[in-house]
């Protein structure tokens, strides 16, 4: 097999100063039953780092996982970890740990037996596993629990369980498999807190799996975004927020607009819906690595709006809904004399009285705020 | 009114449901109880209502020397072949319940076949078989044939509890380093150990009953209690075997009372672990 398709990122370089890359997949596709899971992946995970996977329900992210741990075998593509083929190992023999989604607990062991399970197997000497067990249960903060049942625990003390157990074989690398979704928003931003403290602590790579873009954010050192099987892009948060490169990423990451162009860009400048604007410099020198951009995207706390601005692109505009958040507000707003919409979401100073529903209003953008999307 | 006839059709449809299950009962029961009472029977001859009480065809057992010899043959096949059930019968109900297997349908079916061929069919393939490989009359052909007999229990039972086992923890046990035959041992056995000790049950059950399978496959001179209880019948008509036949029947009833405790409290545990997660 050649390496990836079309979608594969660039990513592929060797990895630097001699340190293998965690894991790294190589063109990988996997069908079931015809239906295409991952359709050529190619991922390069860094040694130590809290990766994501990230990106709606069905795009392959389970699959991927179960790919990495051995649990599925890859159609084609080749797979490293540590620096060392594991394309065709079973997963008993793969310096891997997976936190299932449903966390899937011995039922019939109690929290000490589950966390030690991996060691007996390892027939590490009663005294070590002991003294390890004891060290896992204090990172996760289960000291307290070690005798009882997982069916006597919460939510939130399971998924710790989980957590213990897998951290117990020392894995080069621990997958997790969405394992804050089943928790409530509460426990679900606690948790997420923890996680990260507790991968700063062991420095282990995680390679985690979720739909939710906040917590993506919020914990990963890199993010890949995937959709049906692919993935579109790979980055840090910022990068990805910042900088992404398809419709998709942008609005799958974070809220925005999205402005499509009526004609490539000439001389810097745009039309947006029959009016002129100007282009952002990257594309106007030609969008990023490929022929001319054919859509913007405009985050919604990039749009200004006032009776005064200052910034180069302006256009008077009428309001149609207003939307409290609370720390702001969200106005989605249609611009004079053509079809394009635009949501702004300004911050609350809370002295302002909001613009109501039919007021008229000036918007306006830096036109380097707006990044040109490849497609 | 056209309510009361309703409830009336109710009231006549439950009542023949009554009926039927009342003569169910009473005809599975009647044999059982009759032979029962006969074995209490004060005379050798065959009258029912037996006309006194006596304890005396339970000591003849005792002084039939067949009987002892054979009942201790039918418990050493009857734990052989229970354990050959057993064992066979859980590592397949796992193959069909977890394994891609070729041609799943067709293994199951052939296991589970023995149910419906008539034990006297099955018996008669047995003995040609054994007879062409030279196994006629022994021992290990005899607790095979039961094993084959016991196994669809076995494996009914077993499969049933391993449909409804979380695939993840098999899953996870292999993640943290364990191999399939580990992962059997310590995380999929300890989930369906009351459905294991039942199906045993039931094989040693179907086993130490069987008769008619057995009658074709031993060599005259051995005998299990089933076939020597049969020869003894030919030749003499008193209560003795009335008497054997009760302490069978309680053996049995023991055994099934046994098995059943032990589902009950297997799904009473079940359920309180069910609720408990439920409630989070
Ligand atoms: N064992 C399987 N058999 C058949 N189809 C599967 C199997 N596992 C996953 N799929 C399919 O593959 C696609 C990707 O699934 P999955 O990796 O679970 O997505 P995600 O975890 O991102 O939600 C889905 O369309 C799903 O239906
Ligand atoms: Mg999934």
């Amino acid at each position: 097999m050649s390496d990836q398709g079309q979608a594969g990122p660039p990513h592929a370089e060797p990895s630097q100063a001699g340190v293998p890359h965690a894991v790294e997949i190589r063109g990988v596709r996997k069908a079931f039953q015809g239906a295409v899971a991952l359709d050529g992946v190619s991922i390069d995970v860094p040694d130590g780092s809290f990766f994501s996977l990230l990106g709606p329900s069905g795009c392959g992210k389970s699959t991927l996982l179960r790919v990495i741990s051995g649990f599925e075998s890859p159609d084609a593509g080749t797979l490293h970890i540590a620096g060392r083929d594991m394309t065709d190992t079973p997963p008993n023999r793969r310096p891997t740990a997976m936190v299932f989604q449903r966390w899937a607990l011995f039922p019939h062991m109690n929290v000490r037996d589950n966390v030690a399970y991996g060691l007996r197997l390892r027939k590490t000497g009663k005294q070590r596993i002991r003294a390890r067990v004891d060290e896992l249960l204090a990172l996760v903060g289960l000291e307290e629990h070690s005798a009882k049942r997982p069916s006597q625990l919460s939510g939130g003390q399971q998924q710790r369980v989980a957590l213990a157990r897998a951290l117990a074989i020392e894995p080069r690398v621990l997958l997790l498999d969405e394992p804050l979704a089943s928790l409530d928003l509460k426990l679900r931003l606690q948790m997420q807190l923890e996680l990260k403290r507790i991968q700063r602590e062991v420095g282990t790579t995680f390679v985690f799996v979720t739909h939710d873009q906040g917590e993506a954010m919020t914990m990963s050192d890199a993010i890949a975004v995937m959709k049906d099987g692919r993935v579109q892009q790979i980055g840090s948060p910022q990068e990805i927020y910042d900088e992404p490169r398809s419709a998709f990423v942008a609005d799958f990451i974070g809220d925005t607009n999205l402005l499509e162009l009526d004609e490539p860009v000439r001389d810097g400048r745009m039309t947006v819906g029959g009016r002129t604007f100007a282009a952002p410099d990257r594309a106007a020198a030609g969008g990023e690595g490929d022929g001319g951009c054919k859509a913007l995207s405009l985050r919604y706390e990039r749009v200004r709006v006032g009776e005064e601005l200052d910034c180069a692109n302006v256009a008077d505009a009428a309001v149609e809904e207003v939307v409290f958040f609370g720390g702001s507000i969200r106005y989605r707003v249609r611009l004079d004399g053509n079809a394009q919409e635009l949501v702004a979401e300004v911050p609350r100073t809370g002295v302002e009285t909001p613009y109501p529903i039919g007021a008229r209003i000036r918007v306006g953008w830096d036109p380097n705020a707006a990044i040109a999307l490849a497609s | 009114m056209a309510s009361s006839s309703t409830f009336r059709a109710a009231r006549v449809r439950r009542l023949i449901l009554h009926v039927i299950t009342a003569l169910c009962v009473f005809f599975v029961l009647a044999p059982l109880v009759v032979v029962i009472l006969n074995s209490f029977s004060s005379v050798s001859y065959n009258k029912f209502p037996p006309p006194g009480f006596s304890l005396k065809w339970y000591e003849n057992i005792f002084q039939v020397p067949e009987f002892g010899n054979s009942a201790v043959y039918s418990l050493v096949l009857a734990a052989l072949s229970t354990v050959l059930a057993t064992v066979i019968g859980a590592m397949a109900s796992y193959a069909f319940v977890r394994g891609r297997l070729f041609a799943k349908g067709l293994i199951s079916g052939a296991i589970l076949a023995s149910l419906v061929v008539p034990k006297i069919v099955l018996g008669v393939g047995l003995f040609v078989f054994f007879a062409k490989i030279g196994g006629y009359g022994q021992l290990w052909s005899v607790v095979v044939s039961h094993a084959v007999i016991s196994l669809p229990f076995v494996v009914t039972l077993v499969s049933a509890a391993m449909v409804g086992l979380d695939r993840s923890l098999e899953e996870a046990s292999r993640d943290l380093g364990a191999s399939p035959f580990t992962t059997f041992r310590q995380i999929v056995l300890p989930q369906i150990r009351v459905s294991i000790t039942v199906g045993a049950l039931f094989a040693f059950i179907v086993s130490f009953d069987q008769l008619e399978s057995t009658i074709f496959l031993l060599k005259p001179g051995t005998e299990t209690l089933p076939i020597a209880l049969f020869n003894y019948t030919i030749k003499h008509q008193d209560p003795t075997v009335a008497a054997l036949s009760s302490l069978m029947i309680l053996f049995s009833v023991a055994l099934v009372i046994v098995a059943a405790v032990l589902l009950k409290r297997g799904n009473a545990m079940e359920a309180l672990r069910r609720t408990q997660e439920s409630q989070k």
